[in-house]
């Protein structure tokens, strides 16, 4: 039942700066046109990341009709537009995952494409094919939650208040969380490479 | 025994899944964003087909247009007047930072107040960037032109009369009939994969029982067909209820 419910519980931050109606604003689709135009791109690298490309087209549909759907907490502000849009993004790509078990992730196939595409050829003559395979071994030894946030920063590049706005904790819940889970992807790294 | 110092952070940036990403014209952003768009589910905008069960007003709005201008004027000279009304939309309310339209701003689903909700947010640590982290000072509860109640900071000033805004007042017996029908239909429907043509004349059914004579069903296309059950949208200022047919959740039961 979604749909009885208008925004998210939590609402979002914005900060506005036109004519500070954040409310009728977020009710029209020129407003959600505009935000479409203006972070596609970014939404697309977003689940282009986490999923298998064959799925990219669906769960791009659904994380924009999932946005729509939640336009009246649509942020004005574009900085922030991006972290609400993760969020949004987030949420629906749990949902997918739990509905299609046969959905594998983008880290599946280019492990399938590192095992069959060069099978002569080894690792040390090909020092980056290491480089890449002992961080996507250390990647991948890491917690779900883990592999969450150290992807949001590293590829994302987002800061701790926009972490503190996607995975729904104060900014200083995630700089301790993403510290953390910093130091276990180095140690991870150490460990793969002695 | 000290381990060498690098960043695995930038280490991990310097590896992103997407540096192999082939670039073909079907996959440019431009392409795909295109197609995307096309199957983005728009079906709550407000131009879906009415339910046939219920005349719809449009053809008579051109009689009743003028009474109702003139019933608007009296309404919004009422308004004026009394300072106060209350919000069209009881679904939400925006928390606003300071006494200013374009301060920062936050929208909730409304619980009990539009004050209590907002006080929540303001004491919510995950907002600081919202209200800077202060201490929540009192609160005042206005109506934005838009119908939907906002809530300001109100130390020494009276945001309303500053803004030139309405106070917001408790809804009125027939937005409390609102609520009450919407509360009766969600427990008659909860858990249940209804058929959107049966959902849509059930919720007809509770509108008539609640006597809200005013109000209409429309039923939003189905974009694909998976979507076979049926859920509530209200739109309180249309004064209509909106069945968008959604995919059947793995533990709900199909019914009748």
């Amino acid at each position: 039942m979604w749909a009885a419910r208008a925004g998210g519980r939590k609402g979002l931050v914005s900060d506005s700066t036109d004519d500070g109606d954040a409310v009728s604003r977020a009710r029209t689709r020129a407003e959600f046109d505009a935000l479409y135009k203006l972070h596609f791109a970014r939404v697309r690298d977003f689940i282009e990341r986490r999923v298998h490309v064959d799925d990219l087209e669906d769960v791009l549909a659904e994380v924009f009709t999932v946005a729509w759907r939640r336009r009246l907490s649509l942020p004005s502000d574009a900085k922030i537009q991006a972290a609400w849009l993760y969020k949004v993004a987030r949420f629906t790509l749990l949902n997918w995952q739990r509905q299609d078990r046969r959905k594998r992730d983008l880290w599946d196939r280019i492990a399938n494409e590192a095992a069959t595409a060069s099978p002569v050829e080894t690792t040390a003559s090909r020092p980056e094919l290491f480089e890449n395979a002992l961080v996507e071994a250390a990647f991948y030894s890491l917690s779900p939650a883990d592999q969450e946030i150290v992807g949001l920063a590293a590829w994302e590049g987002c800061t701790s208040d926009e972490l503190a706005l996607i995975l729904e904790c104060s900014p200083g819940a995630a700089r301790t969380r993403l510290s953390r889970a910093h130091e276990r992807l180095r140690v991870a790294m150490l460990r793969g490479s002695s | 025994m000290s381990q060498p110092d690098f960043d695995a952070i930038d280490r991990l940036r310097r590896h992103d899944p997407l540096s192999g990403r082939a670039e073909t014209p079907e996959m440019s952003n431009e392409a795909l964003a295109s197609r995307v768009y096309g199957r983005i589910d728009f079906s709550d905008e407000l131009t879906v087909a009415r339910w046939p069960l219920r005349r719809s007003l449009r053809s008579r709005r051109a009689w009743i247009l003028v009474p109702v201008f003139i019933l608007g004027s009296l309404l919004l000279t009422a308004a004026v007047i009394s300072r106060t009304r209350h919000a069209d939309d009881p679904t939400q309310v925006a928390c606003y930072s300071a006494v200013d339209l374009s301060s920062n701003t936050v929208v909730l689903p409304m619980e009990s107040s539009p004050i209590a909700t907002c006080k929540e947010a303001w004491e919510d640590p995950a907002n600081p960037a919202l209200f800077g982290g202060v201490l929540t000072p009192r609160l005042a509860a206005c109506v934005l032109e838009s119908g939907v109640a906002a809530v300001f900071p109100a130390d020494g000033v009276d945001p309303c009369q500053t803004l030139g805004l309405a106070s917001w007042e408790r809804a009125d017996s027939n937005a409390d009939l609102g609520q009450r029908f919407q509360a009766n239909l969600i427990e008659r429907t909860k858990n249940k994969c209804i058929e959107p043509q049966l959902f849509a004349e059930i919720a007809q059914e509770e509108l008539d029982r609640a006597k809200m004579d005013d109000w209409s069903v429309a039923v939003a296309p189905a974009f694909e067909p998976s979507r076979i059950c049926g859920s509530l949208h209200i739109e309180w200022p249309e004064k209509t209820v909106v069945v968008v047919p959604f995919e059947k959740p793995d533990d709900w039961i199909d019914w009748p």
